[in-house]
């Protein structure tokens, strides 16, 4: 799964599809994997192109806000 | 909070990606909106379900609840500070996000897994003084379209967050969703989806390029 280097910490990302961008966004303490949206959803957009943007493991970035996890992204 | 506000803006810039739809659940609608804020250029169109803003209670005929949404916070952080993430991750799925149950009945394996695994990280939300706040009148700066939605099966003290946080918001929809739960995504999927990329479709031309 590719990486972006933000802020000093790894984000973790997975893009697909194309046009105009969908970025998700998902709550506290989980991860985009075991979650149906990701994985189905672009088809189910349609003609509007989904966008996944990635997630830090905790280890990345200790001491700072678990929200670090927030970014979805797909099962890699 | 607002590392995570920057996390968001700053992959969106680095990956090229706005104006873009943005859309977050629970705490990440919570992020969503202070990015709002913060970041406003990144956005296309704002969707969120349930950011838990729970401050916005105070002072209105739903303090009750948020009296005991408080209780039940406090609960996890003395079962996530004994140690006991597993009981500290079933205990916020089932008195918090989702509802009686849902351990085993809603969530998979993997996300079980992730939940004990990421436990401890809660702590350092619910201590960050800035997670649960949000000023009303600096949203309403936000003029890009708004999607705020929460779900009839949903733990009480969502859907009166949601209704202060739309009407707050200038240019927002605000939409129930029957039979939605704290994660439409999940408990309803064909229908969130079909209601975000709708709402995400018809905002489409007025958004700015």
């Amino acid at each position: 799964m590719p990486a972006a280097h933000i802020n000093g910490v790894e984000l973790y990302y997975e893009l697909t599809g194309s046009g105009e961008p969908l970025v998700l966004v998902h709550g506290c303490g989980v991860t985009a994997t075991g979650i149906p949206w990701y994985p189905r959803s672009p088809n189910r957009f349609g003609s509007l192109p989904t966008t996944g943007a990635g997630t830090a493991p905790a280890s990345d970035r200790p001491g700072r806000a678990a929200c670090s996890r927030m970014l979805t992204t797909s099962p890699g | 909070m607002f590392e995570d506000v920057d996390d968001l803006a700053g992959l969106i810039d680095e990956l090229g990606l706005a104006p873009a739809h943005i859309a977050g659940n629970s705490a990440g609608a919570a992020i969503v909106l202070r990015a709002a804020i913060r970041h406003p250029e990144a956005f296309r169109s704002l969707v969120a379900h349930e950011p838990p803003l729970f401050p916005l209670l105070v002072g209105t005929e739903y303090e009750a609840a948020l009296t005991e949404v408080r209780r039940r916070i406090d609960a996890v952080v003395a079962l996530l500070e004994s140690g006991d993430h597993k009981g500290a991750a079933q205990l916020f799925v089932e008195a918090i996000a989702y509802g009686p149950g849902a351990w085993e009945q809603q969530l998979t394996p993997e996300m079980r897994e992730a939940l004990i695994a990421n436990a401890p990280t809660w702590l350092d939300e619910v201590r960050d003084p800035d997670f649960l706040e949000m000023d009303l009148d600096a949203l309403a700066g936000f003029d890009r379209p708004a999607l705020l939605t929460s779900g009839t099966e949903s733990p009480p003290f969502f859907g009166p967050v949601v209704d202060q946080v739309a009407a707050s918001l200038p240019r927002s929809e605000r939409v129930t969703i029957d039979g939605a739960d704290h994660v439409p995504h999940i408990s309803v999927p064909r229908r969130y989806v079909e209601l975000v990329r709708t709402f995400a479709q018809t905002e489409r031309s007025g958004a700015p390029d």
